[in-house]
C-alpha cells in the first residue's frame, strides 16, 4: 500500500467507528426502552403483539431521536 | 482513537504530506464529535488521588466539581432521548411515528433541560466568585 491508500483506509475506518459506536448506543437504547414498553410481562414467547409493538417503538425511537437532535443542534447554532 | 486499531496499517509509509492531511481530518472529526461550547462546562466528578488541582473551597467529600470540554454531541443526544423519552412517551405504542404532543414533549424537554444545566452552571459560578 502505498502512502494515499494507507491514508484513505485510516479516513475510512475512523468514520466507521464513530457510526458504530453511535449505532451501538442508539440499538441498546432502543432495546432497553422498547423491551419496557412493549414486553411489560415476559411471556413463554414473543407474541406477534409484542413484536409488531416493538418495531413501531423502533421507529418511533428513531424519530425521538431525531427530534432531540435536531433541537440541540438548534440551540447549539443560535450560539448559546 | 485506539492505536491499536490501526495495528493493521503500515502508517510507516505515510509520507509527511498525508500525515499532515491525517492529522487534520482527526482534529476536525474530533471538533464536529465534541461541538465545543464557548464555556466550559461544570462536572461533578468522583475525587481520586489524581485530583490535588481542583480548587480546595469546592470540594466536598469524595466529590468536586471540575471544569471540562462539553461532551461529544452524540453523547448529550443518546441521553436527552433517553431521559425525554420516558417523560413525553407515556401512553402504549400504538404506531411508529410521534404525534404531535410527543413531538413538542421532546423538543420542550431537551431545550429545558439544558437550560436548567446552564442555570446550575450560573448558580455554581456565583458560589465560586462569592
Amino acid at each position: 500500500m502505498d502512502s494515499e491508500s494507507v491514508k484513505a483506509e485510516v479516513i475510512k475506518q475512523v468514520r466507521q467507528q464513530y457510526a458504530m459506536t453511535n449505532a451501538r448506543e442508539l440499538i441498546e437504547k432502543v432495546n432497553e426502552h422498547c423491551f419496557e414498553k412493549c414486553v411489560p410481562k415476559p411471556g413463554s414467547s414473543l407474541s406477534s403483539g409484542e413484536q409488531t409493538c416493538f418495531t413501531h417503538c423502533m421507529e418511533k425511537y428513531m424519530a425521538a431521536w431525531n427530534q432531540v437532535s435536531t433541537t440541540y443542534i438548534t440551540r447549539i447554532q443560535r450560539g448559546d | 482513537m485506539d492505536a491499536s486499531d490501526l495495528s493493521n496499517f503500515d502508517l510507516e509509509k505515510l509520507n509527511e504530506k498525508d500525515k499532515a492531511e491525517l492529522r487534520q481530518f482527526l482534529g476536525n472529526e474530533n471538533q464536529k464529535a465534541r461541538v465545543q461550547s464557548t464555556e466550559p462546562r461544570l462536572s461533578i466528578v468522583k475525587a481520586g488521588p489524581a485530583a490535588s488541582h481542583a480548587n480546595p473551597r469546592l470540594s466536598r467529600e469524595r466529590y468536586e466539581f471540575r471544569l471540562t470540554s462539553a461532551p461529544p454531541l452524540s453523547v448529550v443526544v443518546h441521553s436527552l432521548t433517553d431521559m425525554c423519552w420516558k417523560k413525553c412517551v407515556t401512553g402504549s405504542i400504538k404506531q411508529g411515528a410521534m404525534d404531535k404532543n410527543e413531538q413538542s414533549c421532546m423538543a420542550n424537554c431537551a431545550d429545558r433541560f439544558l437550560d436548567a444545566s446552564s442555570l446550575t452552571m450560573k448558580h455554581l459560578q456565583n458560589l465560586r466568585q462569592g
